[in-house]
């Protein structure tokens, strides 16, 4: 099986995360590294990263703590509002569905025009063809419906 | 002329959004103090984990306060730093992931940039190995970035990085094992 520890590993580690691996380390350590492969790539790796940390962290401005708290409370507080505001949305979209559930009722109910207007309909060759294809016309709707969807969803995934 | 109303009534829509509002920060999971003492231990540490990670300065710069935010919003208990540090990573190792998804981009291009920057006050030496180093990383998976980073950079335990990056403790040595060979060895052909 393949080595993957040394037990001079750590003090590499150590040397080299303390900035001290190309100056100040014991000999015999380094001259173990230039025999061990498992800790010539472990100074290798961990000296170049904690030569970008220590490069990359003076550069690093983040913005105030202030203002990230600020910027919080707000959109905690606009989120809250949105959530709060959900079922009495709901609630309102299902009144309006009632009274107009409601006033086309009462329409139907009194207007000869309007139920004139539903006997043609029921006669007409073209809801005949429709009733005896049911299955057909709700597979042809379905997919209409499926499909955009499924290309809209592939877009969005990619 | 009509005398229109100093106040409109309240409604119940006002007063549940009102209530929401109140109730909203009451969630967070500490108070502002705390928030910014542990913001300014945390928040250049992140800033770079995540710059690293998506390889963008925008994108760390746009995720970092999401990072926050969401760790405020989680209204986790934390019993220890460490834990709560824990905790905060594993955020912005989510959203890097996800932004990863949503980007077509390569996913160093933003850190080229710094490299340009920077490169006019250091020696010609020091910009080629930082060079080296940049394309080296760019050429490893975000997972082993991150891992080689949490390790290294930030001196997590196998534990922890297990923790943030959502693997099992026990495989953590072989895959950090595995993550710095790879940079070795890519360190190696680009020098």
């Amino acid at each position: 099986m393949k080595r993957i520890e040394c037990p001079f590993e750590a003090e590499v580690l150590a040397a080299a995360v303390e900035s001290r691996w190309s100056a100040g380390i014991d000999a015999q350590l380094r001259e173990h590294a230039a025999t061990c492969a498992i800790c010539a790539e472990a100074a290798l790796v961990v000296s170049a990263l904690s030569d970008a940390r220590d490069q990359m962290h003076p550069s690093v401005t983040v913005p105030d703590s202030a203002r990230v708290w600020r910027v919080s409370q707000i959109r905690a507080r606009r989120e809250a509002i949105e959530a709060a505001g959900r079922p009495i949305t709901a609630a309102h979209l299902a009144a309006l569905a009632c009274s107009a559930g409601l006033m086309g009722a009462c329409f139907g109910a009194t207007s000869a025009w309007f139920q004139s207007a539903l006997r043609w309909l029921a006669s007409s060759p073209v809801v005949a063809l429709v009733a005896q294809h049911v299955a057909v016309v709700a597979g042809a709707g379905a997919l209409l419906v499926l499909i955009p969807a499924a290309a809209y969803f592939a877009i969005v995934r990619e | 002329m009509d005398d229109e109303p100093m106040f409109r009534e309240v409604t119940f829509t006002d007063v549940s959004r009102l209530e929401a509002m109140a109730d909203a920060c009451a969630g967070f999971v500490m108070d502002e103090d705390a928030f910014r003492a542990f913001y300014d231990r945390t928040a250049r540490g992140v800033w770079a984990y995540l710059a690293r990670v998506t390889g963008d300065r925008q994108m760390a710069d746009d995720l970092l306060q999401e990072t926050f935010y969401r760790f405020l919003r989680a209204a986790a208990t934390h019993d220890s730093e460490a834990h709560r540090r824990n905790s905060l990573y594993r955020i912005p190792t989510n959203l890097a992931r996800d932004a990863r998804r949503r980007s077509l981009t390569h996913p160093f291009n933003g850190i080229g940039g710094e490299i340009e920057r920077v490169a006019v006050s250091e020696t010609t030496g020091a910009t080629e190995r930082r060079t080296d180093f940049e394309r080296a990383m760019a050429r490893l998976k975000p997972r082993e970035r991150a891992m080689l980073w949490l390790a290294y950079a930030e001196g997590a335990s196998h534990q922890e990085i297990a923790g943030v990056l959502g693997l099992r403790p026990a495989s953590m040595k072989f895959l950090l094992f595995r993550a710095r060979r790879r940079l070795a060895a890519l360190l190696g052909v680009e020098k």
